[in-house]
């Protein structure tokens, strides 16, 4: 009995060992065999979102040039050193004296993909009747519809646009990449019907689409011969887009290299670099503002205490930018006072930090004691410190006598009571994305008519229209800087700078020559050499 | 030996005979016509209440305009969607076309019809579920066995502490972690996405980890329960083995309420996987809400919430008829 029982201990003792061994070769052969080898030929990028993963121009949001300008292609492109229009589909145009007629003659033996045929001029008249179609819901569509008078193809190669009112800038705020209006094909979208060619876009780009996962990726391949084609020699076989909405997530990603490119909170900036990534940041993307409610001619409240101007001053003199672009931004601001990225009003002056300034303002205002705001804020992508600026905001406010009340939303559920008049009595926290061509820009947020502006009255919309009517490109930019002098005078919304978008990026790409505006250039992405 | 095995059989099979009589009978017929009557009742309600929430929170227009746009664009998008008819005619609308199975179209992007879009990512839900719920299954018995029989040890503290913890602790957090140990310091899985079973692994086991404490406390439970049974003192006096008692004749039986729960499991599972899909990037009907409602889109928002709830109220459907079928008691 005593030696059956020491035989059954070693036994038992054995089979510990066995399952020991088993368990670590186990953890072992997982550790190799789950990390899945990466393709060295594919970029790797992942979005916060696909927004509407449609791939017509007319069916949706900027939020898809990601990939988009992979497949199609754009009239004029943007140099991102210089800001200044280089040829693209169009190599080279013509503007009448009076601003008002624009001639394209179109680069030629331009293929679609797949033998769909050359692109030739119909195709442009095609694309821009489409986004001007009143079922378009693209993001310049709204402008096109009011500011286009005709568009005609009358030869193979050439274009003529008649706008109803001059825009020296139509080029770059409508036709180049900034934007989102890329050439489709019309003999394609006729012939196939818009959901076949939504399901299988095709353009004239260096990539084509090599499948669509919804809600997974979006992956596109370098086409035949792409070497020979005429603007991009892609250095990537292969790009995926991952949709991944979680920013911890696009952060993991980046540093176990399975993506290379990803957009990433500031607070992520030290962890990433830490990891031995890089941070590529995209200058002027988006500008941290906070935007009050009743001060436009549509939706008017003269009853808040910020419709008085010494008011809105003395809560732009209570906050001190620098404090929260370096603890906020990590220094990634430039302190400017405007409240979108304009290259005309990167020169602006900000307000100075001067609580004192701001009491005497209040006091002068009929506000001594202080008063209740309520602010509301929320956080997008760009845009995720909003909350944290709301919480800054409220915390100097505080300091000069301004009780804040927080109210955090969401960014659809502020949208929709922003354009419909249901913001009179509040201040929100917002974020001002860098547009194709300041003018657009302008009529966006501070004409009338628009439903998104924040501070209108005739005197923008008379500014407004002058800088529109200026056909002198100097001329124009003097306008557009005092516009800005002016708006920063009258303390239009409280203002704090103009943000440097943060994306980690792996050690395969080399450069990203992006502009802006959010999306562009990935199919000039180029890998680093080893 | 034989006799005593028998034992546990006679007792398990007690009911079946008796419960298989009433099941043909009017009583259960009723009970069925009853629950099912619940069930329509259930999603009409539920249809009223996603999609006044759904308005009462923005709606899509103000999301689908652009930067540009005009009060005129406004008004004639709110025209193309509808939306500017009453509230209850958009919801009789929304009403009648569901009957016919026609919940509506997206209104982002190419307008693709909602039961197509809950089509393509219900595949991807179902198999994380299924994955979890075998997770939990696999983890939560013995787990629960366990606990009860060294009922009072630091065993059964250390089954009950992990079955606190994992109805405790948020999802989302265990995700990250779980995520930041595996994908990112070990290496051995992926942070995300959808493909292999590498990517099943870590959001199955943030999934299961509150299904395997409720089937851990269960279990210990029935199983506390079943081991102070006559059957199976009876089983001991005969002879039979410990394991023979324990994992035979006792589990059987305690896994009854187990088993009963494990429809509603599943779906909480795949109606609870918002965030567990968002985190982990899974193309699944949880993350297809969370889109939707951040895009306002009223009818996908609509589809997926109907469908989720039936979903939920079929599995307690099936609860209920199986608690009647096993006790027929419940029934009458």
């Amino acid at each position: 009995m005593p030696a059956s029982g020491a035989k059954a201990k070693a036994i038992k003792r054995c089979m510990g060992y066995r399952r020991g061994i088993a368990i670590v070769l186990l953890a072992v052969g997982v550790s190799h065999c789950a990390r899945a080898p990466r393709d060295p030929d594919t970029l790797v990028v992942a979005m916060s979102t696909f927004s509407e993963a449609t791939f017509l121009p007319w069916n949706g949001s900027t939020g898809r040039k990601f990939y988009l300008d992979t497949i199609c292609e754009y009239l004029a492109y943007l140099d991102p050193a210089t800001m200044q229009l280089q040829p693209g589909l169009a190599e080279r145009w013509e503007m009448s004296k009076d601003g008002k007629v624009f001639t394209l003659w179109l680069r030629k033996g331009i293929q679609f993909q797949q033998g769909w045929g050359e692109f030739t001029a119909d195709d442009v008249k095609y694309t821009l009747d489409r986004i001007r179609d009143p079922k378009s819901i693209a993001g310049p569509s709204s402008p096109l519809r009011k500011s286009i008078a005709d568009v005609s193809a009358p030869e193979r190669y050439k274009v003529v646009i008649t706008l109803k009112t001059p825009d020296i800038d139509f080029i770059t705020g409508y036709l180049s990449n900034g934007q989102i209006i890329p050439m489709v094909s019309k003999r394609y979208v006729t012939g196939k019907g818009d959901a076949f060619a939504d399901a299988q876009p095709i353009g004239t780009g260096a990539y084509e689409l090599e499948s669509y996962r919804p809600g997974v990726s979006i992956t596109v391949r370098a086409v035949k011969n792409a070497a020979a084609h005429w603007r991009v020699h892609p250095d990537f076989k292969r790009i995926q887009f991952r949709a991944v909405p979680e920013e911890f997530t696009r952060a993991a990603m980046l540093k176990t290299g399975e993506a290379d490119l990803a957009p990433i909170n500031y607070d992520s900036i030290k962890a990433l670099e830490h990891a031995g990534l890089r941070i590529m940041y995209v200058r002027h993307n988006w500008a941290p503002v906070i935007r009050f409610g009743g001060l436009t001619t549509k939706f008017s409240n003269p009853n808040v205490p910020w419709a008085k101007k010494q008011v809105r001053q003395a809560l732009n003199y209570a906050l001190d930018k620098k404090a929260i672009v370096k603890s906020i931004f990590h220094g990634q601001a430039s302190i400017v006072g405007a409240d979108f990225p304009a290259p005309e009003w990167e020169g602006i002056p900000p307000y100075d930090y001067d609580p004192k300034r701001a009491r005497e303002l209040l006091t002068q205002a009929g506000f001594p004691n202080g008063f209740d705001l309520t602010l509301r804020t929320y956080t997008t992508t760009p845009g995720a410190e909003l909350q944290i600026v709301a919480e800054a905001a409220a915390a100097y406010w505080q300091a000069v006598g301004v009780h804040v009340k927080i109210e955090p939303t969401s960014w659809p559920t502020l949208r929709g009571a922003w354009t419909t008049g249901a913001t009179t009595n509040i201040a929100w926290t917002h974020r001002g994305l860098a547009f194709s061509g300041t003018l657009p820009g302008l009529q966006a947020s501070v004409m009338s008519a628009s439903v998104f502006a924040s501070y209108a009255n005739a005197e923008t919309d008379a500014r407004v229209q002058r800088i529109s009517d200026a056909l002198d490109p100097n001329e124009r930019a003097r306008l557009t800087t005092e516009l800005g002098e002016y708006l920063r005078e009258e303390a239009s919304a409280v203002f704090i700078g103009f943000a440097n978008e943060p994306y980690g990026m792996s050690n395969r790409i080399e450069s990203w020559p992006a502009l802006s505006q959010q999306g562009t250039n990935i199919d000039r992405i180029t890998r680093r050499k080893h | 030996m034989a006799r005593a095995e028998s034992a546990g059989h006679q007792h398990r099979s007690n009911h079946a005979p008796q419960a298989l009589k009433p099941a043909l009978d009017q009583t259960v017929l009723r009970y069925i016509a009853k629950k099912l009557l619940e069930v329509v009742g259930t999603l009409l309600a539920m249809s009223v209440i996603v999609f006044l929430l759904g308005r009462l929170t923005g709606d899509p227009v103000s999301l689908l305009l652009s930067e540009y746009a005009t009060p005129q664009d406004r008004a004639t998008l709110t025209r193309e969607l509808g939306l500017d008819q009453p509230l209850p005619k958009q919801y009789w609308v929304f009403v009648s076309h569901a009957a016919h199975g026609d919940l509506g179209r997206s209104v982002t992007g190419d307008r693709q019809p909602a039961m197509q879009l809950i089509a393509d990512r219900l595949p991807a839900s179902l198999k994380l579920a299924g994955c979890a719920l075998v997770l939990s299954l696999l983890l939560g018995i013995p787990l629960g066995v366990l606990a009860a029989v060294k009922r009072g040890t630091a065993l059964d503290t250390g089954a009950r502490v992990i079955a606190l913890l994992g109805q405790s602790v948020p999802v989302f957090w265990l995700g990250i972690v779980l995520m930041y140990f595996f994908s990112i310091q070990l290496g051995w899985l992926p942070t995300s996405g959808y493909g292999d079973w590498r990517h099943y692994v870590l959001p199955s086991v943030s999934m299961a980890l509150f299904t395997v404490a409720a089937v851990t406390r269960l279990v210990r439970v029935s199983m506390i329960d079943a081991l102070s049974s006559e059957y199976i003192k009876l089983a001991r006096i005969k002879g039979v083995s410990e394991t023979a008692v324990i994992w035979k004749h006792a589990l059987r039986n305690s896994l009854i309420p187990v088993l009963t729960y494990m429809g509603a499991f599943f779906a909480t599972m795949i109606t609870g996987a918002v965030v567990i899909e968002t985190v982990f990037s899974w193309p699944g009907i949880g993350r297809l809400a969370y889109e939707s409602i951040l895009s306002r889109d009223f009818p996908v928002m609509q589809a997926v919430v109907l469908v989720m709830t039936a979903i939920f109220m079929l599995a307690n459907f099936a609860v209920d008829i199986a608690y009647a079928w096993l006790d027929p008691r419940i029934s009458r």
